[in-house]
């Protein structure tokens, strides 16, 4: 009588274990959907670099590569402009400080956190300044265009999918 | 008779026959846009010559092989560019700062208007290896690598004189694309004096 009771209650045991397993599986499945069908974004970082001795804006975040060389050259960072455009399939723009445009365009998502993209810049009137970059890069992973002139400095774009 | 650019970068650089660099030092004397720019190309030539002192023998290497690149013998007819020193005491901007790219980078990748369009398939840009130099990160044996950052995959220079290179970051490399002869827009042009 006592073994068949414990046997019982091992079964119940079980049988909750598998369900409750079965029920975080589901979850984790659909957050890995989720994850998967998540806009990703183009977040552009305009910066000013300069000399004018005012050190890194604070609100630029963690950037180790300003303090390397060829950046740490400059010694001030300013923050101009912080931007998020949609990898939705269509070309996006943003205007940038010194008048001229970044263009970017999705090219291809590449699972569900990687995207290959194309970057442009071009001045008004339609006159190239870089006709075309094109990108693989892994939410978070960032990539630099610098060294248009801008105010007695140059302007440093720095740009990484983000969700 | 004005001084453009490129004769200011002649002036700074010391290339200029004493009379015309005389005329264009008072000019610069008159021109705060001019004294601006001289003094940030004085900037990253400071930066590289203090990184010359430190290592010579490095610094007396890199110097030719980078300056093939950029004075390559394709270059194109239209291009600026002058012949740049032996050694680094006395830099020229634009030598400063492509040496100051190899510098952070281990290697870099110059593009002149004899070559504006490198489109590389899936694979990623090769870069030009300066000899001595301690290689962070080697582009051409890490294709499509997601751990090492994000990829350069093609890149149209438009004739433009860019460089490329990556930077050392807090996971893996940055790739950056350093436009070099991008003159100063609307007022900070450096005007006819």
């Amino acid at each position: 009588m006592k073994l068949s009771v414990f046997l019982l209650l091992v079964v119940a045991c079980a049988a909750g274990t598998r369900s409750a397993y079965s029920a975080e599986r589901e979850r984790s499945a659909e957050n890995e959907r989720r994850r998967e069908s998540a806009p990703l974004f183009a977040e552009v970082t305009v910066l000013h670099a300069t000399n004018a001795g005012k050190g890194i804006d604070p609100r630029i975040g963690e950037m180790p590569e300003l303090s390397r060389a060829p950046f740490s050259a400059y010694d001030s960072y300013a923050l101009l402009d912080r931007a998020r455009l949609p990898f939705d399939g269509h070309s996006r723009h943003l205007l940038l400080p010194n008048g001229s445009q970044l263009n970017i365009d999705l090219r291809e998502r590449l699972g569900k956190d990687q995207v290959r993209f194309a970057a442009s810049v071009s001045r008004p009137k339609g006159k190239e300044v870089l006709p075309l970059l094109e990108v693989k890069a892994k939410v978070g992973q960032r990539f630099v265009v610098a060294g248009q002139s801008f105010k007695k400095g140059i302007l440093v774009l720095v740009i990484r999918p983000v969700r | 008779m004005g001084v453009d650019l490129d004769e200011l970068a002649r002036y700074f650089d010391g290339e200029l026959p004493a009379t015309r660099a005389s005329y264009v030092a008072r000019a610069v004397g008159r021109d705060e846009a001019a004294r601006t720019t001289i003094a940030e190309w004085a900037s990253v030539g400071d930066a590289l010559r203090m990184w010359a002192r430190a290592q010579p023998r490095l610094s007396a290497q890199m110097a030719d092989p980078i300056m093939s690149q950029i004075e390559g013998p394709k270059r194109s007819t239209g291009s600026k560019l002058r012949q740049g020193p032996k050694s680094f005491a006395g830099a020229g901007p634009r030598t400063a700062l492509a040496t100051a790219c190899a510098v952070a980078a281990g290697f870099f990748l110059v593009l002149d208007g004899s070559n504006p369009r490198v489109t590389q398939g899936p694979d990623r840009l090769k870069p030009v290896i300066a000899p001595g130099l301690e290689v962070v990160d080697r582009v051409d044996e890490h294709p499509a690598s997601d751990r090492d950052g994000a990829a350069l995959l093609a890149l149209d220079s438009g004739g433009r004189q860019v460089a490329v290179f990556f930077v050392a970051a807090d996971r893996g490399s940055t790739p950056v694309v350093w436009l070099l002869d991008d003159p100063p827009v609307g007022s900070e042009r450096v005007q006819p004096l």
